[in-house]
C-alpha cells in the first residue's frame, strides 16, 4: 500500500452521519484532553468532552467541527466519533449561534431573581451556552 | 326544496374546505416524509451507542450501582410521560393516546400509586388540565420537528426525579408509528432500564484489548442516560411521524367526504335547475292556452 491517508473517520450525530472520509489525522476532545489519533493507533474508547475535532486530509486541509458529548472509538485504523450534536465549522451559522449564545446568557441570568428561578432549565441554558461558545471558536478557527 | 342560490352557496363552500383539506394533507405528507427520514437517521447513531454500551457493560459488570438500572422495591410513586401533538385535526391522534393515557392512570391510582403526569404536546396539555388533572411538568411547540436536544432535557428531568427517589418508576405512552396509515398507542417503560437490554451473556467479550479513557465502568455510566435520550428521542419522532400520518387520513377523508358531498349537492342543484325550467314552460304554455 503506498503512503497517504488510511484513516477512516465517521462522524455520527442522532441526525445522522455528519462527516465521513478517509484521513491523515484526527484530533478529538477527550474528558482528559485533546487526542491525536494517526494510523496505527492503538485501540481506544473515550468519553468526549464538547469541543472541538480537527481533521487533517492528505493534501494538509483540516476540517474544523465542532463536536457534542460522546465517545469515540479507535479500532483498526477506525475512527468513530458518537456525539449527540456535530457541525462543520463551514456550515455553522455565526450569527444563530451569537443568538443562542446571548440568549443563554440572558436565562443564566435570572438565576439569583427567585421569581424567575422556576421558569428556567439552568443546566440546559449552561449547555446551550457551552455550544454556542464552542460553535462560535470552531466557526472563527476555519476563517 | 332548496333555492338554486343557496345550494350555489353550499357547493362554494364546500369546495373552500376541500381546498383546505387537499393542502392539509399534501403538508402532512410532506412532514411525514421529513420524519420518516429523521427516524431513520437517528438508527446508526442508536446502533452504534447501544453496541458501545452493552461492550462496555462487560467490564462494567459486577462493579454494581448503576442508579438508571437499579430497580426500586416498591412502586410508590411513577412518572407518567404522554406524548401528544401540539395541533388537532389528526383523527384520533390525540384521542388514542390520551385515552390510554387516563386508562393508565386509573390503573395505577388502584394500584396504590401516585402518579407524576409529564406532557408533551399542547393538545395532551389542554385536554388533561381542563379534565383536572395535575401536571408536574409539560413540553410544547415540539411535536412538529422535535430536536435530540429536547429529548435530553426530558431524559435530565425522568433521571433527576428517579435517582432522587421522586418516582420508583417511569412510562411513557406514545404513538407507534407503524405505517404511515397506522398508529399504535404503546406503553413501556423508559426507568429502570431493563438489565437484560444492556447486560447478555451470550454476547461475546470483545477480544481486543481497547485502552479505555476513563475506565470502562465509568464510561458506561456516563453514557447510560444517552440510551433512555435515545428511547425518548425515538418516542418524539415516532409520535411526530404518527400525527402526520394521522392527519394525511383524516384529511384525505375529508377531501373525499367533499367530494362526495359537492356532486349530490351538484345533482340537487341540476335537479332543481331542471325543475324551474320546467315550471317556467308548463307557466308559459298554460299561459299561451289561456289566451288562445
Amino acid at each position: 500500500m503506498v503512503d497517504g491517508p488510511t484513516l477512516r473517520v465517521e462522524v455520527v450525530t442522532p441526525d445522522g452521519q455528519v462527516y465521513g472520509d478517509a484521513v491523515e489525522m484526527v484530533v478529538v476532545p477527550g474528558v482528559e484532553g485533546e487526542l491525536g489519533i494517526l494510523k496505527g493507533h492503538q485501540p481506544l474508547v473515550s468519553l468526549l468532552a464538547i469541543g472541538e475535532t480537527r481533521v487533517r486530509r492528505a493534501d494538509a486541509t483540516v476540517e474544523y467541527i465542532a463536536t457534542g458529548i460522546g465517545y469515540v472509538q479507535v479500532l483498526f485504523d477506525k475512527v468513530l466519533v458518537v456525539v449527540d450534536h456535530a457541525e462543520l465549522a463551514g456550515q455553522i451559522d455565526a450569527q444563530r449561534a451569537e443568538q443562542a449564545r446571548v440568549r443563554a446568557e440572558e436565562r443564566l441570568q435570572v438565576r439569583d431573581d427567585p421569581g424567575a428561578r422556576a421558569e428556567v432549565d439552568f443546566f440546559r441554558a449552561e449547555q446551550a451556552l457551552k455550544r454556542a461558545h464552542n460553535r462560535l471558536r470552531v466557526a472563527a478557527r476555519a476563517r | 326544496m332548496a333555492s338554486l342560490q343557496h345550494i350555489r352557496r353550499r357547493i362554494g363552500s364546500v369546495q373552500n374546505t376541500r381546498k383546505i383539506t387537499k393542502a392539509m394533507e399534501m403538508v402532512a405528507t410532506a412532514k411525514l416524509r421529513r420524519a420518516q427520514q429523521r427516524i431513520l437517521a437517528l438508527r446508526p447513531y442508536a446502533i452504534d451507542m447501544v453496541e458501545m454500551m452493552m461492550d462496555l457493560a462487560a467490564y462494567a459488570e459486577g462493579t454494581g450501582g448503576f442508579d438508571l438500572l437499579r430497580t426500586h422495591a416498591e412502586e410508590r410513586t411513577a412518572a407518567l410521560v404522554v406524548m401528544t401533538g401540539d395541533s388537532g385535526l389528526a383523527g384520533a391522534f390525540n384521542a388514542n393516546v390520551l385515552r390510554m393515557a387516563i386508562e393508565f392512570e386509573r390503573e395505577l391510582r388502584g394500584r396504590d400509586v401516585a402518579t407524576r403526569l409529564m406532557v408533551v404536546g399542547k393538545k395532551g396539555i389542554g385536554t388533561l388540565r381542563f379534565r383536572g388533572y395535575e401536571l408536574h411538568e409539560t413540553w410544547q411547540g415540539k411535536s412538529d420537528r422535535p430536536a435530540y436536544g429536547d429529548a435530553e432535557a426530558i431524559a435530565r428531568r425522568l433521571i433527576e426525579l428517579y435517582v432522587s427517589d421522586a418516582v420508583d418508576r417511569v412510562h411513557i405512552v406514545y404513538n407507534h408509528f407503524t405505517s404511515p396509515l397506522e398508529q399504535t398507542v404503546t406503553h413501556t417503560e423508559l426507568l429502570p432500564i431493563k438489565r437484560e437490554e444492556l447486560f447478555d451473556e451470550r454476547r461475546e467479550r470483545k477480544p481486543v484489548a481497547y485502552i479505555y479513557e476513563p475506565d470502562a465502568s465509568a464510561i458506561f455510566e456516563r453514557l447510560l442516560p444517552a440510551y433512555l435520550e435515545i428511547a425518548i428521542y425515538r418516542a418524539l419522532l415516532e409520535s411526530s411521524a404518527s400525527e402526520q400520518g394521522a392527519r394525511m387520513t383524516a384529511m384525505r377523508n375529508a377531501s373525499d367526504n367533499a367530494e362526495e358531498m359537492i356532486s349530490s349537492l351538484t345533482l340537487a342543484l341540476n335537479r332543481a335547475r331542471q325543475a324551474s325550467i320546467t315550471q317556467q314552460i308548463l307557466e308559459v304554455v298554460a299561459g299561451a292556452e289561456a289566451l288562445g
